[in-house]
């Protein structure tokens, strides 16, 4: 969320005007706001629209057609990646009370551990100890998030020399760097796995060098703490990640959303084609799985393969060419490699004998088109468990 | 101030982590100079509340007997300021805590939201460790930003540093920043900038001196030599005085404010302000028929005469 637009009757009621000294609030000629809001700061000068927007994220309705949306593009594992503060009972109960057999998908909830607030990350790890003790077949607690840095496209990712293409200032630090690795270790030394959001390849270097000091302190096997987003890692960077036992959740579809931006603007052509280098994540071994950051790209693991297949940006060009992956390698990342990634690889994730009825059913076959139609294959819906689901407008 | 489209001051105060926050802001809690101050922290953890100045607490909010209120910023940023400015008729001005690695002007820009009104960037550094800082390969430019983009820059633990630190941190940061540098400890009026009552109350009609009161707790504190003057203004001002005030403020001045009508807008209300090296002149709505009034605070040793010429100039 960087942007917002409102029309003139939402200015006129909330004061926004001429004298309204905001940053990020553009203006015509004779200075009059033009209704585009920049940034946090000024949307929130759309005042009640703004907080009851944000608000409604956090509704019955908004899971259920969360459910919904997974079955529509044929999703049968969801992650909740740290919106939801499990330390307030109020929203574990929210969340126990709508999913459950019925619900169209699992819910892998990871708790936000960025809104602590007063509470120790020792306490915190305590109550997700137990809270993980409420887990059931349809929803799944005991994950914790953390983030170091901001996005790429937003200037606000932490980068290493020579820093953004477009020459702004290097991105914002999330958590301090000296202290990353005292809040990752409580998490660690309780035995939960730490998916953490580091878009640069500098906050990266952060990550690595606070896994491999916990890890000194507190050996902890297969651990498959995950670096989230991942793009600008580097080769040299991977080859440490399997080294400490960690996984990368990467950002594909950014070829296709911003890979022109990126050639052009944010980091240059150089580092653009290497980008979520899913290629360079498999040969050195490290368990690769890939996302759609929904909302930031719509929800959907065909597109998300799709991208990392064919690295098409909008524009029509193939953006790091040696990056691609193979159909077969990139619809086991978006299934395998995410269920090894929430440590769901024996119940989830391929279709076996003793694991979960948990299907996508596609009107075509993903090995048989060509790998440029990957993304437009139709979806039936799915099957959770063995309760079919079919997708909005399907003929059942 | 008087009725009418009043707006909280909200201060934006930095540093690195470290630079004496948590000090700075418990010193504000406890000696607020006669101002109601909302303090808004991330965490009450940040804070060292005396049991004895609390007076209630409920939920994110902490009432002080002597009219603070410390909040938890928890919830996030946009709901807090909006439970802030429900209080705005318990408070005079706003303090808000920026995170260690945070970028203090850009939380500033929160400020110019309904109910509120930019009072000033204060930013701590810790002169014993803050050029160190400044070379970090992961931190070095928050550090250098956070300065950079301070109106004023204050140096926590002067008492423990010796003068060849101080006087090469103030070295250092005049090449780095044009913010105004002062040593702590320091009154909450200097921080902060004048009591906003001090600019109704006033009915005197030239320029006058008088002594900024700030609780006397801290006799070793040089807040009784920091010089405070303030001018009653009578009726609408030429636009040209402004510049002309601007340009010819003296050194040693740290923080001035004033309420007044300007000739081209007789009937809107013009807030000036000067904190440290930033002056902003702004409209904050139609003109309430309160007083016009303007305010300053300057260092030791400014002498008072250039400070009643200065507000002279208003007019």
């Amino acid at each position: 969320m960087h942007l917002a637009t409102v029309n003139t009757a939402l200015m006129e009621a909330e004061g926004i005007t001429p004298d309204t000294a905001a940053e990020g609030v553009p203006r015509d000629a004779s200075g009059w706001p033009l209704g585009e809001l920049q940034e946090f700061p000024a949307m929130a000068l759309a005042g009640a629209a703004f907080r009851s927007f944000f608000g409604r994220q956090r509704s019955d309705e908004t899971i259920h057609l969360f459910g919904k949306s997974a079955r529509n593009v044929g999703i049968t594992t969801l992650t909740d990646l740290g919106s939801s503060n499990l330390l307030d009972e109020t929203i574990v109960r929210q969340w126990t009370g709508i999913v459950d057999h019925g619900f169209p998908s699992r819910v892998v909830m990871f708790h936000g551990a960025m809104q602590n607030g007063a509470v120790s990350d020792e306490t915190c790890a305590a109550a997700l100890v137990e809270l993980q003790k409420e887990s059931t077949d349809h929803l799944r607690f005991g994950y914790v998030k953390l983030l170091l840095d901001g996005s790429i496209q937003g200037g606000t990712a932490r980068l290493r020399w020579p820093g953004f293409h477009h020459g702004g200032p290097n991105g914002i630090w999330l958590i301090p760097p000296d202290q990353f690795a005292d809040r990752l270790a409580p998490y660690h030394r309780a035995g939960l796995q730490v998916h953490t959001h580091a878009n640069g390849d500098e906050a990266v270097d952060v990550l690595l060098d606070a896994v491999g000091e916990v890890q000194a302190v507190h050996p902890m096997p297969d651990h498959r703490h995950t670096v989230q987003h991942c793009q600008m890692t580097t080769p040299g960077q991977y080859q440490r990640m399997r080294a400490l036992g960690m996984c990368a959740n990467v950002f594909s579809n950014h070829a296709w959303f911003w890979g022109d931006q990126h050639i052009s603007i944010t980091v240059g052509p150089d580092r653009a084609a290497r980008m979520n280098a899913a290629r360079t994540a498999l040969d050195l071994g490290v368990p690769l799985s890939m996302h759609s950051d929904s909302p930031v790209t719509p929800l959907g693991s065909l597109h998300v393969a799709w991208a990392a297949v064919n690295r098409l940006t909008s524009s029509g060009v193939t953006v790091g060419p040696d990056e691609r992956i193979t159909v077969g390698e990139a619809l086991h990342a978006v299934t395998m490699g995410a269920a090894w990634q929430l440590r769901m690889e024996d119940e989830v994730g391929s279709i076996s004998p003793r694991k979960f009825a948990d299907l996508a059913i596609l009107e075509a076959d993903p090995f048989e088109v060509d790998p440029m139609e990957l993304r437009d294959i139709p979806v039936w819906g799915t099957m959770c468990g063995g309760v079919l689901h079919p997708a909005a407008g399907v003929d059942a | 101030m008087s009725s009418g489209p009043d707006r909280l001051p909200l201060t934006v105060i930095g540093g690195y982590l470290g630079a004496g926050k948590t000090t700075l802001l418990n010193g504000i809690l406890a000696r607020p100079d006669g101002q109601r101050i909302a303090v808004l922290v991330n965490d009450f953890g940040d804070v060292d509340i005396d049991g004895r100045l609390l007076a209630s607490a409920a939920g994110d909010v902490l009432t002080l007997a002597n009219g603070c209120i410390c909040c938890s910023m928890a919830d996030g940023f946009a709901e807090t300021l909006e439970t802030v400015r429900g209080l705005a008729d318990r408070i005079d001005r706003v303090v808000v805590e920026v995170s260690g690695v945070g970028e203090p002007r850009r939380v500033a820009r929160w400020a110019h939201l309904p109910g509120f009104t930019p009072d000033g960037v204060v930013v701590l550094v810790d002169p014993l460790s803050v050029r160190e800082r400044a070379t970090d390969r992961y931190v070095g430019e928050t550090v250098i930003n956070q300065v950079a983009g301070a109106d004023l820059v204050v140096m926590s633990r002067s008492d423990l540093a010796d003068e060849a630190d101080l006087t090469g941190t103030e070295a250092w940061l005049s090449t780095t920043t044009d913010a105004t540098v002062l040593r702590a400890p320091l009154p909450t009026a200097v921080l902060l900038g004048p009591a906003p009552r001090n600019l109704s109350t006033r009915t005197d009609a030239e320029a006058e001196a008088d002594s900024i009161e700030d609780g006397a707790t801290t006799p070793a504190s040089p807040s009784h030599d920091h010089v405070s003057i303030s001018r009653h203004l009578d009726g609408p001002i030429p636009r040209s005085s402004i510049d002309t005030w601007i340009r010819a403020r003296p050194g040693g001045v740290v923080r001035a404010k004033g309420l007044v009508r300007v000739d081209d807008r007789p009937d809107d209300r013009t807030v000036l302000q000067v904190c440290g090296s930033t002056t902003t002149v702004t409209v904050d709505g139609p003109w309430d028929g309160g007083a016009e009034a303007v305010v300053a605070i300057a260092l030791p040793g400014t002498p008072r005469a250039a400070l009643v010429k200065w507000l002279n100039l208003l007019g």
